[in-house]
Parts: structure tokens; C-alpha cells; sequence
């Protein structure tokens, strides 16, 4: 399968997805891998449901994602593939879930605005979250830090979160 | 009188209920959410439970989000309740008109369905519809 797109979004599917990720990357599918959103049925329901006939959009338990990534059925497909948080990408990543460059569009946290440190307008990160990041860096892994794909990437060392 | 809730991306909500006001005069019992790339979901489903809560729903409430498959309308979808409290995408201004004109006449499944109604027939292409006739 061809993969598009990695990218770390807790809104999973909206606006941002199919009206600006999915035509700047010719997507034909997207895959939201969360186990947690694939056992909530009116949630799986309502991002499916999104789908049209120029994009299909499937919920999938992190190991179905997997062995999707490998399965020859996909290899007509563009793939866009969301996590829900940096934890279940590192978890993805874990289990051999190949990853060259991973974009971080939305990261939220606690019950109030604006909790953790703030890297961009919709990326606030707590502690867990920049040892990730700092893990992914050390792997090799790209970080593409923007919302839509006309924004321009943040450097997160330049914003402290390195630091 | 059957309440609603605006849920949008941005201002859109606000302004949207600020403009219905200025043609069909006070709107009661309407709140407003607006959206904002910093609010986390638990802080959106928490403005939208609070809203329920403190608001007069003894007739139901309608929830109208701005577009289908957005956050505004992933996360109002959590509170459908049918017959208490239903959830309408694609909010545009005839549609919230029709609402302060038939929101103490009718039920509420009555109401969502009317307001779905109209809010698409009220999309209009001017050179269809003047298509010999010009």
C-alpha cells in the first residue's frame, strides 16, 4: 500500500482531513487506527459515514492498520492514516508500523484550553508527549508540525519544546 | 418552546445568531459554541453537556453544526437523543429563520425534519432556476 500520509489528529476525521489533506494528497483512503475508536460504535459509525466515492474512510484496531499496510489488496490506494495521540503512533511504531515522516496536526489536553505547552495553534504537548517526539527525532523520523498543508511547518526545537 | 444550540467552527455561530436577531428579532433560549483550533474535545463536550443542562429543554433541543463531518458535528453526534435532543448539519441562515418561525408549533422530530427540508431548498442556482425563463 501506498501511504500518503502519517499524521497525529485527536479530531480524527473532520474539515482539515478531507477538504485540505485529502485532495493536496490525492488520498483514496483514510484510515483512523485506534483501537479505542474502533470499539465505540457511534463514533466508528459517524467517521465512516464520511466516506464518498472518491474517498473511503475506515475505522481499524491498530493491528488490522498493520496488516493493511502490508496487504497487496492496498496497493492501488493512497492512504492517509490517523492516531489519534502520539502514544498510539509510538505504540504503532512498536509493533513495526513503518514510519519515515509523521505530520502532527491536533494534540490536546485536560478538560481546559490551551493545556500543556503550546507548539502551534492546535498542538499543545505535555511531558509524555515531547519524550515522544524526542524518541520519534532519535529514530530518524521526520516531524511535519502543521495543521493544513498551506501552513507552514513549525520547528518544534526552535519553539522550546526541545529544550 | 423548543431550544437550540450552534455549534460551529470560529465565529460563524455568534454571527450567525447576531444576524437571525437582526431580521427576526430576539432569539430566546439559543446558545451559541464556537470552536477554536485550541479547544481539546473534552473541553467541547463539556460546553455542549453545560449548555443542555442550564438551558430550557422541556421541548427538546435541536443542536445545529455547520458541516457534516466536522468536529462541530462529530462531537454534538455523542448527545443525539431522539425525540430530546436532535442533531442538524449544515446550519445556514433560512434554516435558523424557519426555526424562530415554527419552534413553538411543532414537535421536535417535526421541526428537525422541516428545518432539513428547507435549509436544502433554500439552496437556490440562479442560472437553473432562470433557465428559460430569461
Amino acid at each position: 500500500m501506498s501511504v500518503a500520509l502519517i499524521r497525529v489528529d485527536d479530531r480524527l476525521v473532520h474539515g482539515q482531513i478531507v477538504e485540505a489533506w485529502a485532495p493536496f494528497c490525492k488520498a483514496t483512503r483514510v484510515i483512523v487506527a485506534s483501537d479505542a475508536v474502533k470499539n465505540n460504535r457511534i463514533q466508528r459509525i459517524a467517521i465512516e459515514s464520511c466516506s464518498s466515492t472518491a474517498l473511503a474512510i475506515k475505522v481499524e484496531g491498530i493491528e488490522e492498520a498493520l496488516r493493511d499496510m502490508i496487504s497487496e489488496d492496498m496497493n492501488k490506494e493512497r492512504i492517509i492514516i490517523i492516531f489519534s495521540t502520539l502514544k498510539e503512533l509510538l505504540q504503532a511504531y512498536n509493533k513495526g508500523f513503518i514510519i519515515s515522516n509523521v505530520n502532527i496536526g491536533n494534540i490536546h489536553h485536560h478538560n481546559a484550553r490551551q493545556g500543556g505547552r503550546e507548539i502551534t495553534p492546535s498542538v499543545y504537548i505535555d511531558k509524555e508527549d515531547e519524550d515522544i517526539l524526542q524518541y520519534l527525532l532519535k529514530q530518524g523520523i521526520e516531524l511535519d508540525i502543521r495543521a493544513v498543508p498551506s501552513d507552514r511547518p513549525v520547528d518544534m526545537l526552535r519553539t522550546g519544546a526541545g529544550s | 418552546m423548543i431550544g437550540a444550540i450552534i455549534i460551529t467552527h470560529g465565529k460563524l455561530a455568534e454571527v450567525l445568531i447576531a444576524t437571525a436577531e437582526g431580521i427576526a428579532g430576539r432569539l430566546e433560549n439559543v446558545r451559541c459554541i464556537s470552536i477554536d483550533p485550541c479547544d481539546s474535545a473534552k473541553c467541547i463536550s463539556d460546553a455542549i453537556s453545560n449548555n443542555i443542562k442550564t438551558m430550557n429543554k422541556e421541548d427538546g433541543v435541536i443542536i445545529l453544526t455547520d458541516m457534516f463531518g466536522g468536529t462541530p458535528s462529530n462531537i454534538g453526534l455523542s448527545f443525539l437523543e431522539p425525540g430530546k435532543v436532535e442533531i442538524l448539519t449544515g446550519v445556514n441562515l433560512p434554516m435558523l429563520l424557519k426555526f424562530t418561525g415554527h419552534r413553538t408549533d411543532k414537535t421536535l422530530p417535526e421541526l428537525a425534519m422541516l428545518l432539513k427540508e428547507h435549509g436544502q431548498k433554500s439552496i437556490v442556482l440562479a442560472s437553473e432556476m432562470l433557465k428559460g425563463k430569461v
